[in-house]
């Protein structure tokens, strides 16, 4: 079993994770493939990515600076560094 | 099967903590309305404090579960929920061989005092080690209580240690 | 026991316990402590198995647990190996791959069609005709496999255990030892695990009778046995390499999963065959095999031998016979006797004759060995033309090793060949792996005991955090140990790679020949190294003769990485115990004493329907016989609702208390329609979408103060439900609190127009309608109990949802129960739900819609405001999907009085020979008297009337016809309106 290594709450079984991928902004008032972009496409590429973690026991999210290549966790990314605010999306007429 | 120094499992123990009352307390006022209690205040997110018969946990910034026994009133917070927790008491010094079946955390690390939030046996559990080493706390959501009484039973009875009705019938 | 020997001194077995067993029909004796092919040895049988493709007589090869030819079954029991299963009292085995007896094969006959039967022979031969092939398949699938899979089985589950550790040390050998003591010393958590009974290693049968290793062996053991730091695990294997220093270590009574920030390998080397003509004779044996024979089990392997070498642990075996008192015909060194050490030289001044530069030709005898011929030898090629022949009935080979270093490839560690050893060796370890002692190349005795003292250096360096600069060639030999080339053609062929398989040199160069010439192709289409010894014995035969055909190096050739599990692991020690959670309700006690018939729901454990217990006279009375019990207690469940009064219970459902200044704009965010408008003391239907517009959850949201809301999820979407929100919290940086109350608050819908006359008795809430009219939500108590009552319509007729928290719900259940008896109420369960619901026409997430419906295919425009509000999940995707609608949900009904076959949920609707839709949802309604149901239809079937055809179970064609929703009730007067009045 893999374990995560979480700043917040040290060494866990990675099974107590749910995982939803990298840090994502929707877009405000985006186009239609702007939209499908956000919506359908990743980058995938590997290097250090911002993810968010959530830990099931403890029901905390957690946003981790991890290497996607080699599996290192770098650092606990402040929630208020990658806040937004929810855009807006006006329905074209 | 052993990967631990062989310990004597005879004093290896289980019983059921139903004189505890869960609560949690949420939102800005939850932290006075503790104190108000008389009740502590643990000060790292978290962990866990000790005051009498009474436990509390800090689970989040302002977040906090506290175990309160039995006829002690609620703390007076207008986000202040019951909780439904099965707690479960295990103790003697076979506690780290008999979680080490059922839990990844490695339980030679938890110290008297320290709380836990982890999966035990695939359910979502707060452990929490008493001061002075007495038992290991273990509460889930009572729903889970058939399940997961009967895998500790089955255990201690395998490990060769015996049941306590100490606090109630299981 | 006319083969064993006089008491070695660090021999396994106990000659004051006796054990009998039966092989093959007959009874044999060994002692405890005894392996099945030692005691059988012990008692001249020989001949242990047959080979897996000519059925060729096979005996010992390595006592090392690679002998799958001494593969043995019990009536009980498939895979029982011989070389490392201990005897007990009574076991009843017979040899398995065997047609008849063992003695007598009626399959030994197909060895001598082996030249027909060439590499990837079953793959090219059987694959055409096609319509042929199950014919052929069922006569090769008789005559392969390994034993008969006893179907008369019982489950057993071994329970595993979590282990930690700082350093595991894999292997007690002399280097393992003296690495696990090393870091002990210094202070490190220590588990020292081998897969033997015993720990000692090559230590014990390798240099049993070397005098100075013998201080070295007490010293080790009592220091090992002893020390306060070191947790000692004989009898358990490590089975293989997982990511984060995951090891598990299986032993005879389960598995322990161990972690370790350090592991040290010291696995050892496994020895290699030769490969000439015959050498799978039974009493041709890996020089090792013999050494284990004589010190583990005290059994005699031969009674005159021959020696085959590459190095001078051959002259070590040959004096260790000698001790034994085996007489040693020859030793046969493959290279000149000035390259060997002292060991020769001792060889030499007992006269043993030793022939130089030579090699085994072939190996004589029909069942067991009786001779071999030596020919001379050029480091390539032997020639047959100058040859000489000994009489012997045991040929040691000792011509090289393979690293046991599966799990250093399987972690990722490099290899390569050191050409100066002839061996793979490790190049780089990646942080917290370590290897020492033969397995490193390390291979006299203060070697490996150097070398795990200064792996366990650099493993309680880095357990400090300290950084190492880790050097791996310190102690290595400067000596050869391994032959490049111990491999000698034959025209007649049977010179066998790999014996698991019976792959023959000439398999490997055809296979090579044909195009597979690459390590992983090769391997794939020989088969070699793929049977139940998975390459130990043939890998690195096989790369050398890949590397010799292509003329690449070794390296350049490469290695097949072995995968786990090291050592094939039971099913019962994977399966561990049962860890399935299974959650009640507080009211569950009561449903399982009301007849109650379960279901599962997710973890939940939910009532489907209770058994009538007063009507039990009344299914006599329906005559028909057609409706079984369960529909008709389902039936009689939603006739209580529409007629009086039901409960079912609904704890299951997420309940999320929603606190804080931006609870209203949190809410706005995740489900489509506003709830910041929602008045205090009313409820709103909440539909969250992801972000491509797909449903994933539906439930209400109720407000109970401006900065405070009660959410309901579905059952299985609970947990879901409260981490999106609190994902949307993190993510807007919200002032919200959040309260999980699914677990602490009991919930039941008590519906039916009696509904509010039963509560009124029992509440201090106002029920008039004016007061707490449709969709409302009221606190108040219940039976003195702290309650949130919410009019609900989900199943159609006046009903309230009773929140409250957990301790009080099953006095709230039982005095509902009582007291609505005179109102004739039932419990149900829920299928009556789903009917009641579907009579209504509302969808069921999950069920009516899959993992691409949105909403407007669901009819649900309605709940989609895209207009009024500027944001919320999936709204960009809702605005353009709008009017890109491809199918729609659409209600149907049979006729009244079908007496077809009923189609199923998931059945197909077929338009022009298309598939056009599917059934979501379909039910008999005892309300309208005829089945009704929910289909998902493509656009332009979904105009009404068109009449639709499902092909059901059988292929038949159904007719049904589409008609308006909700079928019940349509303008919800009986959920909206005073009860009284309506009825």
């Amino acid at each position: 079993m893999k374990l995560l290594d979480c700043p917040g709450i040290g060494k866990r079984p990675i099974s107590e994770f749910d995982y939803v991928g990298a840090v994502r902004i929707p877009p405000s008032d985006a186009d239609e493939a702007t939209w499908a972009d956000y919506v359908f496409n990743r980058d995938n590429a590997p290097g250090v990515m911002r993810e968010r973690w959530y830990h099931r026991p403890t029901g905390r999210w957690f946003i981790l600076e991890r290497n996607t290549l080699t599996d290192e966790v770098v650092g606990l990314v402040d929630p208020a560094d990658v806040r937004y605010k929810e855009p807006n999306y006006e329905v074209p007429a | 099967m052993n990967a631990y120094a062989s310990t004597d499992m005879s004093n290896l123990s289980l019983s059921v903590r139903d004189d505890l009352c869960g609560y949690l307390l949420t939102g800005p006022e939850s932290a006075s309305a503790l104190s108000a209690a008389g009740l502590p205040l643990p000060e790292a997110q978290l962990s866990a404090e000790e005051a009498g018969e009474a436990l509390v946990a800090r689970t989040g910034s302002d977040e906090y579960l506290a175990f309160l026994p039995k006829g002690q009133n609620a703390p007076a917070c207008a986000w202040c929920f019951p909780r439904a927790d099965r707690i479960l008491a295990v103790q003697g010094e076979g506690w780290i061989e008999l979680m080490a079946q059922l839990c990844q955390f490695d339980f030679r690390k938890m110290q008297p005092g320290d709380w836990l939030m982890a999966s035990v046996a695939g359910v979502n559990c707060w452990l929490y080690r008493e001061q002075g080493g007495k038992a290991l706390l273990i509460g889930f959501d009572a729903g889970f209580d058939h399940y997961l009484s009967d895998i500790f039973h089955t255990l201690v009875n395998e490990l060769g240690g015996k049941e306590s009705t100490k606090g109630g019938a299981l | 026991m006319k083969y064993r020997l006089d008491p070695q001194p660090l021999e396994w077995i106990d000659r004051r316990e006796s054990v009998s067993f039966r092989f093959e029909g007959q009874s044999f004796s060994g002692f405890s402590g005894d392996s099945l092919s030692s005691a059988l040895l012990a008692s001249g049988q020989k001949l242990l198995g047959r080979s897996f493709k000519y059925h060729r007589p096979r005996g010992v090869l390595s006592m090392a647990n690679h002998d799958v030819n001494a593969l043995f079954q019990s009536d009980e029991a498939t895979n029982i190996r011989g070389d490392v299963t201990p005897v007990s009292e009574g076991l009843d085995l017979r040899a398995c791959n065997v047609n008849g007896s063992l003695a007598n094969d009626k399959d030994s006959y197909i060895g001598l069609l082996s030249r027909f039967l060439p590499v990837g022979f079953y793959y090219k031969a059987f694959h055409k005709p096609k319509k042929y092939f199950p014919f052929w398949e069922k006569i090769i699938r008789e005559k392969a496999g390994l034993g008969e899979i006893s179907t008369d089985w019982s489950a057993t589950r071994q329970p595993k255990q979590y282990g930690f550790c700082d350093v595991l040390v894999i292997g007690a050998g002399a280097s393992g030892m003296s690495a696990a003591l090393t870091a002990a010393d210094a202070g490190a958590d220590v588990v020292l695990v081998d897969e033997n009974p015993h720990i000692g290693g090559s230590l014990d049968y390798q240099l049993a009778n070397v005098k100075e290793a013998a201080a070295v062996r007490a010293d080790l053991k009592t220091r090992v046995r002893s020390h306060a730091h070191i947790r000692l695990l004989e009898g358990h294997y490590a089975a293989g390499w997982y990511t984060d220093h995951y090891v598990p270590l299986v032993g005879a009574d389960g598995i322990v999963k161990m972690r370790a920030e350090q592991v040290i390998m010291a696995t050892g080397v496994m020895e290699q065959p030769s490969v000439f003509r015959n050498n799978d004779l039974p009493g041709v044996m890996l020089a090792s095999a013999a050494q284990r024979l004589i010190t583990r089990y005290a059994v005699k392997p031969g009674q005159r031998a021959v020696v085959l070498t590459g190095n001078d642990e051959g002259y070590r075996a040959a004096l260790d016979l000698l001790e034994a008192g085996i007489e040693v015909a020859a030793v046969i060194d493959l290279e000149w006797l000035d390259k060997r050490g002292p060991w020769a030289e001792q060889v030499k001044a007992k006269n043993i004759p030793i022939l130089e530069q030579s090699a085994i030709y072939e190996a004589k005898g029909k069942d067991a060995l009786t001779g071999v011929v030596v020919g001379e030898f050029d480091g390539r090629g032997c020639d047959s033309g100058l040859t000489r022949k000994f009489a012997c009935d045991l040929l040691l080979m000792s011509v090289g090793w393979a690293p046991a270093s599966q799990m250093l490839y399987q972690s990722g560690c490099k290899l390569g060949y050191d050409k100066k050893a002839h061996q793979i060796l490790p190049r780089a370890l990646s942080n917290g792996q370590h290897a020492c002692g033969r397995l490193n190349g390390a291979f006299t005795l203060e070697q490996r005991l150097a070398d795990g003292e200064r792996a366990a250096k650099d493993a309680v360096a880095q357990l400090n955090g300290e950084s190492v600069n880790m050097d791996l060639t310190l102690h290595r030999d400067s000596v050869a140990h391994s032959h490049d080339w111990p491999i000698i053609r034959h025209p007649k062929g049977k010179n066998f790679l790999d014996i698991d398989e019976d792959l023959q040199l000439k398999d490997l160069i055809n296979a090579a020949k044909e195009g597979f010439d690459n390590i992983e192709l090769m391997k794939r289409f020989s088969t070699n190294g793929m049977g139940p010894s998975q390459g130990k014995h043939s890998n690195m035969n096989g790369i050398r003769v890949l590397a010799e055909i292509t003329g690449k190096s070794i390296d350049e050739t490469g290695s097949t990485t072995a995968r786990p599990m090291f050592h094939p692991v039971p099913v019962s020690a994977m399966a561990g115990r049962r860890f399935r959670p299974e959650r009640l309700t507080p009211m569950h006690q009561w449903h399982l004493d009301n007849g109650v018939q379960l279901m599962e729901a997710g973890q939940w454990m939910r009532p489907e329907y209770y058994l009538p217990v007063s009507e039990a006279g009344a299914s006599d009375a329906a005559g028909a016989g057609q409706i079984d019990q369960r529909q008709q207690a389902i039936l009689q469940e939603v006739q209580a609702v529409r007629s009086g009064l039901g409960l079912i219970d609904v704890s299951t459902l997420g309940k999320i208390e929603v606190m804080g200044p931006d609870a209203a704009r949190l809410l706005d965010v995740v489900y489509t329609m506003t709830m910041s408008t929602i008045k205090i003391g009313m409820t709103r239907y909440a539909l969250a979408v992801d972000d491509s517009g797909v449903i994933i959850d539906d439930g209400i949201v109720g407000r109970i103060a401006e900065d405070r809301f009660y959410v309901t999820a579905t059952t299985s979407h609970a947990a879901a439900a409260f981490r999106t929100l609190s994902l949307k919290i993190q993510e807007l940086g919200l002032n919200v609190r959040l309260a999980n109350l699914t677990g602490s608050m009991a919930a039941m819908n008590l519906a039916g127009p009696a509904s509010r006359k039963l509560l009124s008795g029992l509440t201090d809430v106002d029920l008039s309608e004016a007061n707490f009219p449709y969709l409302g939500m009221r606190e108040g108590t219940l039976c003195g109990y702290p309650v949130r009552l919410i009019r609900v319509g989900f199943v159609g007729e006046l009903g309230y949802e009773i929140h409250l928290p957990a301790a009080g719900a099953m006095e709230v259940w039982e005095t509902l129960m009582r007291e609505g008896q005179s109102a004739g109420i039932r419990p149900f369960g829920v299928e009556a739900q789903r009917i009641l619901r579907l009579e209504k026409g509302h969808i069921i997430v999950g069920q009516d819609t899959d993992g691409l419906t949105n909403p407007f295919e669901a009819n649900m425009s309605w709940a989609v405001p895209l207009k009024s509000k500027p944001w919320f999940t999936g709204k960009p995707s809702l605005a353009l999907l709008k009017a890109r609608c491809q199918r729609k949900l659409i209600g149907f009904r049979l006729p009244q009085g079908f007496n077809g076959q009923l189609p199923k949920e998931c059945h197909l609707i077929i338009e022009n020979g298309e598939i056009a839709g599917r059934i979501t949802s379909i039910a008999y309604s005892p309300s309208l008297g005829r089945t009704i149901g929910l289909a998902m239809v493509d656009l332009p079937l979904a105009d009404g009337a068109t009449e639709l055809k499902v092909r059901v179970d059988g292929g038949a064609m159904v007719s049904i016809e589409p008609c308006p929703t909700p079928f019940y009730d349509a303008d919800g007067a009986r959920q909206t309106a005073d009860l009284t009045e309506v009825a």
